[in-house]
């Protein structure tokens, strides 16, 4: 029941988070949450191996984007490099935001017709060594962000390997009907829901429409990522040469993009139930789901069929499709211009902001966790703790002994002042002769004190026989 | 084993002596006398290692390389010394770090004869508290080798030095004066100063068989004052929270070299003393009852493991809030050595309540069993990490001479070499598994964990904010935007401190992977010690 209540909630929470963030890897951050949430909360109904295979197709789809938005990102740093030095200032330290292997890759590029990239880049290759690799652009206010989806537009065109197993990824990951991964997995979900739901249970609902509005979302929101990234025009001069005319993302970096776009696709296939209209009788004939039949030996006791009921799938139908067609109506049909706002901070509002900062949560643990945790460290443990009381003692009792030297001190003052005068001629001139080796320098008394030391060592040793080796 | 025909333990304390004096003597010439100095401090870390591999595992419980001769007759004291596996390991500890400790102090160009030869006498006295078997020995090389890192400080510390030494000397001193009171007194009244000899006769001692008196104090209160002698001066030492403010300021202060030492073996010298010494002596006085307030039952064990958990959280917080890198890993002493402390604090419970009862069930001791073996492994491994630490400290600070961390900030540009080995060190401090912290703090914890359910569960504390102020100490120095003030700076790490750090990198890993060599040495003495209570 909690673990339902949790995974419903986490589910939803994180993809409106999703929905208003512009970082291209936040989105799937947050959305990867959310699908954790889609997962938890079918344990939480026990629907064990639906969990499962929600897990093992999203392995492979949110790898798939994460991987295509890292050569997204690679490839806008390259258009951001490629521009700054095209347009003269590529000297600022702000050009150097590459990794080391920056310089390798810009060679390469020399085969690809950037002669101004390379020249430009020569010279800089041999620049002195501290100017180069000082700062990270996006630590620098206004510096450009190669991760900003508001900087992107129609990567499609610079970009097509990733433009096109990213749109599988996507579709993947919004369940788009039948032919993706994803769709299977989560269509598994929801029947389990729904099957429940509908003998009565209370749990089983909230699942079922918690996680129905955020699989809309789900859908709503790749369908804006997708359109920002890769659709309409460049919205930034980077954008427009991302990519370097498709140099910088290697076939190392796509390869493994087309092997995951594979499995986006194909592997929900393990997983069709039984009673699905039509499509069963390929995937599984013999009236068992197969991946609950591999699941099944690795369990204490082999989970029953759950029956099967055309609500789930067709529910599963309108989310991904509605959702989809939602954000591609919003974003894909005008693309956004360049320093266009978001349509979504005019529609949500005052409720923007709030999803965009996270609900505050990171500012939350900031102020109720962070900032007490250093004041506590700084204040209490060490400034009060241990300067103020331990120190504090300590030093109030050398105060004390100091205090009570100097009474001493003085008392004797008074009491040698009383005797007569033979006494202090005679320290005097005993006084006078130790002067001379008071001479006031450490390493002389060290040296006198280690020669002595040295001395009765020896004298101690040769009496005692600690020179013989013991028998 | 006779090394020149002298004894080989004999050898390690006086040598590191002798040379210390050839050294001073040598002429003003820096290239000989750092050479002379490494070849020296290299020769201490051979023996050490050769004697740590010659120490026989599987030979019946006690010392080994035992020997006596007349000394000091007249009072009972006798030149006796011996090692078993705690202090084998501690040898091999203390020769490990001697040479890398001369090789970080050739960056020392202000008298360099007179800092080499203080640094190889400091090796003297721990290394002769380590081996002493005799009570008197154990208390004038406890004292000797307060002094040469008193002048280590005082001469070539940084600026605030002064307070700093003196601030250290005072607090070791006071404390001490209890323990030579106690020394004495337990000397005396047994007419021998022999450890072995005393740890069988002096839990014993009743005093006048007739009234349980002695001078006429009841024994009872003698043990306990005589018991607090002792355990303050090693509270200092360790150092158990309250007692640790000198520490910071002694390890911010001092130069690379005598931190490294301090933190790497002279803090040792405390956990040490309390397994030698404090736990064989003084069984019942750890488990009698104390009333507090009249209202709290508890007794020493107890407060001990309070005082240790408190070290645990509140050296971690205290690390936390430091911006001062030296600081910083100063106060992660504190609380390592709490674990330290606290391993020790079940080895006293479960031996003290051996010794009273004639037993304790076989799982309490199995638990002391396992904490003792994590606390002297945990000895081990924070003189290896802290010694790494405060290397890496020195070495930045030596370049940039500040040790503000505000100051610092994405020196890994400039420094990827350095800043691995300080990543590495850094996650080894820790308790990474798969590095050497990882096995103490697991071994402690887990045998402190029965028997002080409560105290374990609240030093996990610490251990999540040990975490907190590692990562604290990594973002300040390595990550974040590069200070341009240091942009005409040379970061990156030396070749000589590389092959100073390299040793004790190597032995993170090796430990991390395969303790068993350190910890079968351990573990032999440990076992059959509180097995045979």
């Amino acid at each position: 029941m909690l673990m339902a209540v949790v995974g419903s909630v986490t589910a939803l929470f994180a993809a409106t988070i999703a929905v208003a963030q512009n970082d291209v890897k936040k989105v799937l951050a947050y959305s990867t949450i959310s699908q954790l949430g889609f997962m938890v909360a079918a344990l939480g109904i026990g629907a064990y191996v639906a969990a499962t295979f929600h897990l093992i197709t999203h392995a492979f789809f949110k790898a798939l984007l994460f991987m295509a938005s890292g050569a997204v990102i690679h490839g806008m740093e390259h258009g951001h490099h490629h521009v700054e030095h095209a347009h003269g200032h590529g000297h600022d330290d702000h050009a150097h935001d590459e990794h080391d292997d920056h310089d390798q890759l810009v060679y390469d590029h020399d085969e690809h017709g950037h002669p101004i990239a390379v020249a430009a880049d020569q010279g800089h290759g041999h620049a002195p060594a501290p100017a180069k690799q000082m700062v990270v652009a996006s630590q620098m206010p206004g510096a450009f962000d190669p991760q900003d989806m508001m900087n992107m537009g129609g990567l499609s065109k610079t970009m097509p390997v990733t433009w096109i197993t990213f749109l599988i990824g996507g579709l993947s990951l919004a369940g788009f009907p039948l032919i993706t991964a994803g769709f299977w997995s989560k269509d598994e979900i929801l029947l389990d829901a729904w099957v429940g739901l509908s003998e009565g249970f209370g749990p089983h609902a909230l699942v079922f429409i918690c996680l129905a509005l955020a699989a809309f979302m789900t859908a709503f929101y790749t369908a804006r990522q997708l359109s920002l990234t890769f659709l309409g025009e460049p919205r930034t001069p980077a954008a427009k040469h991302a990519n370097l005319g498709m140099g910088a993302v290697s076939a190392t970096m796509t390869l493994p993009l087309i092997i995951l776009s594979v499995f986006a696709l194909l592997a929900g296939f393990v997983g069709v139930h039984p009673d699905f209209p039509l499509l069963s009788a390929i995937f599984s004939p013999n009236r068992e789901i197969p991946f609950k039949e591999f699941l099944g030996y690795t369990l204490l006791e082999k989970p029953e069929l759950v029956p099967f009921s055309i609500v789930a799938p067709l529910a599963s139908f309108a989310v991904a499709l509605g959702g989809l067609g939602l954000g591609f109506w919003m974003y894909a049909r005008k693309p956004l211009k360049a320093g266009q706002p978001d349509p979504m901070v005019a529609i949500l509002g005052p409720i923007y902001p709030v999803l965009k900062n996270k609900y505050y949560f990171d500012e939350l643990y900031t102020n109720v966790i962070v900032k007490p945790l250093q004041w506590f460290s700084r204040e209490v443990a060490y400034v009060f703790l241990d300067k103020g009381v331990i120190d504090g003692f300590l030093h109030l009792t050398g105060r004390v002994f100091t205090w009570l030297g100097d009474i001493i001190k003085m008392l004797n003052m008074w009491l040698i002042d009383g005797v007569g005068d033979g006494v202090p001629e005679l320290i005097q001139r005993f006084g006078g002769y130790f002067r001379r080796i008071q001479s006031g320098s450490v390493q002389q008394y060290m040296l006198i004190i280690a020669l002595a030391a040295l001395v009765i060592g020896i004298i101690f040793a040769l009496s005692s026989g600690v020179l013989q080796a013991s028998p | 084993m006779a090394i020149l025909n002298i004894d080989v333990l004999s050898f390690l304390v006086f040598f590191p002596a002798v040379a210390a004096l050839i050294v001073l003597l040598l002429p003003q010439n820096k290239l000989l006398v750092r050479w002379a100095a490494l070849v020296f401090a290299t020769v201490i870390a051979g023996v050490s290692v050769a004697v740590y591999f010659a120490y026989n595992t599987i030979a019946p419980a006690g010392y080994q390389f035992v020997l006596q001769v007349d000394w000091f007759r007249a009072i009972g004291a006798s030149w006796h010394v011996g090692i078993d596996g705690i202090s084998a390991s501690m040898v091999l500890l203390t020769g490990i770090l001697a040479p890398l400790a001369v090789l970080i102090g050739w960056e020392i160009d202000e008298r360099p004869n007179m800092f080499l030869a203080l640094v190889l006498f400091f090796t003297t006295g721990s290394m002769g508290v380590f081996v002493a078997l005799d009570l008197m020995i154990f208390f004038i090389f406890y004292e000797l080798s307060l002094v040469p890192m008193f002048f280590l400080i005082n001469q070539w510390g940084s600026p605030n030095r002064l307070y700093a030494s003196t601030k250290f000397f005072i607090y070791s001193m006071g404390g001490t004066l209890g323990m030579l009171l106690a020394t004495q007194l337990i000397g005396i009244t047994m007419g021998t100063f022999s450890i072995p000899e005393l740890v069988a006769r002096w839990p014993e001692f009743v005093g006048n068989p007739d009234n349980q008196a002695f001078l006429g104090i009841p024994v009872s209160t003698v043990k306990t004052l005589a018991f607090l002698g002792f355990f303050i001066a090693f509270c200092i030492k360790v150092p158990v929270w309250p007692f640790h403010t000198w520490l910071p300021d002694a390890h911010g202060e001092a130069p690379t070299p005598g931190s490294m030492l301090l933190a790497g073996v002279m803090l040792k010298l405390g956990a040490y003393g309390f397994l030698r010494l404090v736990i064989p002596l003084f069984p019942d006085v750890w488990v009698a009852p104390i009333d507090l307030f009249g209202f709290i039952e508890t007794n020493w064990a107890t407060i001990f493991a309070i005082l240790a958990v408190l070290g645990v959280v509140l050296g971690a917080f205290a690390a936390y809030g430091q911006t001062d890198i030296k600081r910083l890993v100063a106060y992660s002493s504190v609380n390592h050595m709490g674990f330290v402390a606290l391993g020790i604090a079940v080895a006293a419970l479960a031996y003290g309540e051996a010794f009273v009862n004639g037993g304790v069930n076989p799982e309490t001791m199995q638990s002391a069993i396992l904490a003792t073996n994590g606390a002297v492994m945990q000895m081990f491994n924070h003189g290896l990490s802290s010694a790494g630490m405060f290397l890496l400290a020195g070495a930045i600070y030596h370049k940039t001479h500040t040790r503000d961390m505000t100051q610092y900030g994405g020196f890994w540009v400039r420094a990827p070499i350095y800043g691995g080995i300080f990543i590495f060190t850094s996650m080894a401090s820790l308790g990474l598994p798969g590095l050497n912290g990882f096995v103490s703090e697991f071994l402690v914890v887990r045998g402190a964990y029965p028997v002080f359910t409560v105290l374990t569960v609240i030093s996990m504390l610490g251990l999540l904010l040990t975490g907190g102020y590692i990562l604290r100490g990594i973002a300040g120095l390595l990550q974040g935007p590069f200070n341009m003030a240091w942009k005409n700076t040379r970061l990156e790490i030396e070749p000589r401190e590389l092959i100073a750090i390299a040793p004790l990198v190597v032995l993170m890993l090796i430990i991390g992977i395969a303790p068993n060599w350190v910890l079968s040495v351990i573990n032999a003495t440990v076992t059959s010690w509180l097995g045979g209570v």
